[in-house]
């Protein structure tokens, strides 16, 4: 008797956990990676990009979904002649989640912050440009620039130039403080991240009271939970193989959206014989990339014909310079002095569309004589070895930042790519804030790399969210690692 | 006795000392580095260097030993590197599902394994052993993330008993922490109840046959009596010294049982710690393990002397 009335209770406790919200105003959204820590100015990890963006944390300005700069906490701005100096005019009535009002003196702290010289921002090179900033008053910011930026705007929508509290900025990692219309509420490390709706947003309110961000890194739990109803939506699905399970699932859709995924055959520039442009091209020439799309996400994608993402508002069509000819090839190499039989490594870290693509390349490159031996990489060896030091022949990565093409004009970049022409094209590219301009280099930027191809670029690939049928607005195209929830809600 | 229970645990904080070594040097050495892997693909040198500098790596390889070491004596583990808290802390709160599951799993283990190998053992050859043997070689064969899926499939997606994964602890109900806990504890049994049956038969057809078995059945006791009161005892003790070997194999095990069904584990934790180069939180927790395992076997081995006092001299 007794323990069986104690069972009872226990059922009752389990029960009315399960009813106790109304499930029409909570979602839950399934991430594949646990973030490291809740603080974007520490780590540029999606996952931290997809709880915090536009949820915990703004910026002066953001990103829309379709990669296009538009105003958030900087209401407008004007830019000197010189383009040197950004006047902002900031929000009005901004609070922080702990009460604190939005001042200049936030965006002061912030962004030299990040540009500080013990600063750990991983884009901190965004913010060393940065020469002063004046606080006319509480609502009007001077950023001065040592030379002018054409980007600036661009970057300071970049999760890692949030605008934060000088109070709460170093224990954002546990207890992250923002201006977002959602606040922090609770993380079960390694199973879930919980949003409260701000009640005190000095936007549009948010449309749900609760947002549950749930780490699933395995496909198959995953896949599980959404079958199952315990997950609402999976923005980048991880795993195109799995998605069969939910054709035929009445209640669950996958859309194919678009984000900035650019895999790339990156070659070591700095050493033979990846030096000789005549053997850069011959491996160029000597795969099949469209074969390459072929064999992977249902065939869908776009072959690159340069380091730029189809859905980025400069890309442009370029023609296929280095269609599959495997003789012009073996002759290029031929002429380059590559014996037959040659040595080269493939190194690739441990992602599907990595060791996939890595398997057919050296297939590619065998038939035009080389002889590729493949190197495994775990990740934290591969961004060690391939990426910190540089210390590899050849890698297949996929860079999914947005309009990174400025990489190649990094004095410190894995692949050792150096070109004054590039340089001086993207120098002008930065020195204009003038949009038809800064096309016009873009495209001259993307040319010349297609010309010169430092890399093998090989294919875009599209992004799928797996999502409940009733959910509206939440993003399936998207430029950054991001998932505003603040105007996602459920169908009537 | 108490000279060689001394000797004992002496043994075991020599190999604690020398594991601890092994664990930091293999860290050490393993390609990667954690400043690399938090700042990711867009990180500018400068960036790097500050923050191995405010993470202590710039530091040698012997003071960061000594550090640690010094630091856990001091009953600090240190902080995470990705997380930024206190690893004991991160510890702990994983350890609310995982220790609970390990627990969950030995008893259902135990529970199965153990009167299927006595039934077996007293229908030696008959055919109900044939088939409970050729069952228990099924069950051991089966991989624990293959049984995991099934078991998902059948009872969270198709029957809809159980969560399909997941755990949110204990501030939500007993039972539903333990309903979320009860299909990850089961495919994390069955192969290990496969293993306890199996030993458990031979163990008691050998003490079956012992020489004291005759007697005590000379003696008058009844086979039942028998049975119950001297052969399963002594069966028994082999078997507890299999649970202290096959510990390291639960844990190993519930790395995977972790992440198939989603449980926010300490195993998970490790998996993801070794992937990120949190090398607070994976060197502690290894060491953590490698002395619970020797905690647990010293602990069996007191009571294997408890239970046999022929032992007592020598280390079990």
């Amino acid at each position: 008797m007794k323990s069986s009335s104690v069972l009872i209770v226990l059922l009752g406790l389990g029960l009315a956990s399960q009813a106790s919200a109304d499930p029409r105003d909570t979602m839950s959204i399934g991430v594949s990676i646990e973030p490291p820590g809740l603080d974007p100015t520490r780590t540029p990890s999606e996952a931290v990009g997809t709880i915090t963006y536009n949820n915990i944390y703004e910026g002066l300005t953001r990103l829309d979904r379709d990669g296009h700069v538009q105003p958030l906490l900087a209401r407008e701005w004007t830019v000197s002649d010189d383009g040197r100096v950004y006047h902002f005019t900031l929000q009005d009535n901004v609070r922080f989640h702990d009460g604190s009002p939005l001042t200049c003196e936030n965006v002061r702290f912030s962004l030299l912050r990040a540009g500080a010289a013990n600063s750990t921002n991983p884009d901190r090179n965004f913010f060393t440009n940065i020469a002063d900033i004046a606080c006319l008053d509480a609502s009007h910011a001077d950023v001065t620039l040592k030379k002018p930026h054409g980007s600036f705007t661009y970057e300071l929508a970049w999760n890692d130039a949030s605008i934060l509290s000088p109070v709460s900025a170093d224990k954002n990692v546990s207890h992250p403080i923002g201006t977002g219309p959602f606040r922090f509420e609770e993380w079960q490390r390694g199973d879930h991240v919980t949003l409260a709706r701000n009640p005190d947003y000095w936007g549009k309110a948010p449309l749900l009271k609760t947002v549950t961000f749930r780490c699933m890194p395995d496909p198959l739990a995953a896949s599980n939970a959404l079958l199952a109803g315990e997950l609402d939506a999976y923005p980048s699905f991880p795993a195109p193989e799995v998605l069969s399970r939910f054709i035929d699932h009445p209640g669950i859709r996958v859309v194919r959206g678009t984000f900035p995924f650019k895999a790339i055959l990156a070659l070591n520039n700095a050493r033979r014989p990846f030096n000789d442009i005549r053997v850069r091209q011959a491996i160029a020439y000597a795969i099949d990339r469209k074969a390459l799309v072929q064999a992977g996400a249902d065939g869908e994608g776009t072959v690159l014909q340069s380091h730029m993402a189809p859905n980025d508002p400069d890309y442009v069509s370029l023609p296929d310079r280095y269609s599959y000819d495997p003789e012009h090839a073996r002759a290029l190499l031929k002429q380059a002095g590559i014996r037959p039989g040659t040595q080269i490594t493939l190194s690739y870290p441990p992602i599907t569309y990595a060791r996939d693509t890595s398997e057919i390349v050296a297939a590619y490159l065998e038939q035009v004589g080389l002889i590729v031996t493949l190197q495994p990489l775990e990740w934290p060896a591969w961004l060690g070895q391939v990426f910190g030091q540089g210390k590899f022949d050849m890698t297949v990565i996929a860079h999914t930042e947005p309009h990174d093409i400025g990489i190649y004009d990094r004095d410190t970049i894995y692949f050792h790519y150096k070109n004054p022409e590039f340089h001086s094209l993207f120098e002008q590219y930065e020195a204009t804030d003038n949009p038809e301009e800064r096309h016009r280099l873009s495209v001259a930027m993307q040319d010349r790399l297609a010309q010169d191809e430092p890399n093998v670029f090989l294919f875009s690939r599209p992004r799928d969210t797996v999502m409940n049928r009733h959910i509206l607005g939440l993003w399936t195209d998207q430029q950054i690692a991001a998932c505003p929830m603040a105007d996602v809600s459920w169908a009537p | 006795m108490m000279i060689g229970v001394a000797q004992t645990v002496l043994g075991r904080i020599s190999v604690l000392v020398v594991a601890s070594i092994i664990v930091f040097a293999l860290l050490a050495i393993l390609p990667g580095d954690p400043a690399t892997v938090m700042l990711g693909l867009d990180a500018s040198p400068e960036s790097i260097a500050a923050l191995h500098h405010q993470l202590g790596l710039d530091a040698s390889p012997v003071t960061r030993y000594f550090r640690w070491v010094v630091g856990l004596f001091h009953g600090n583990a240190g902080t995470s590197y990705v997380y930024d808290v206190p690893v004991s802390g991160l510890i702990l709160e994983r350890f609310q599902s995982t220790l609970p599951l390990i627990i969950f799993a030995t008893c259902l283990a135990l529970l199965i394994g153990l009167p299927i190998g006595s039934i077996a053992a007293t229908r030696r050859g008959k055919r109900l052993d044939l088939a409970l043997m050729a069952l228990l070689q099924l069950l051991k064969s089966i991989p624990d993330f293959w049984l995991a899926m099934m078991m998902t499939f059948l009872f969270s997606l198709t029957l809809q008993w159980f969560p399909a994964g997941g755990f949110s602890g204990w501030n939500h109900g007993v039972f539903s922490a333990l309903r979320a806990l009860t299909l990850p504890a089961v495919a994390l049994a069955i192969p290990q109840a496969a293993i306890i049956a199996r030993f458990m038969r031979s163990s008691l057809i050998d003490t079956l046959e012992q020489d004291f078995i005759r007697t005590a059945r000379a003696q008058g006791y009844s086979r039942q009596g028998v049975l119950w009161r001297v052969a399963l005892p002594n069966a028994v003790i082999p078997v507890l010294t299999l649970i202290g070997i096959q510990l390291p194999v639960l844990v190993t095990g519930s790395i995977i049982v972790e992440n198939v069904f989603n449980i926010p584990g300490c195993s998970k934790l490790l998996l993801e710690a070794v992937n990120q180069r949190d090398i607070p939180v994976v060197q502690n927790l290894v060491m953590l393990i490698v002395a619970g395992v020797l905690v647990l076997n010293l602990f069996l081995s007191l009571i294997i002397r408890w239970l046999d006092p022929r032992l007592a001299g020598s280390d079990a």
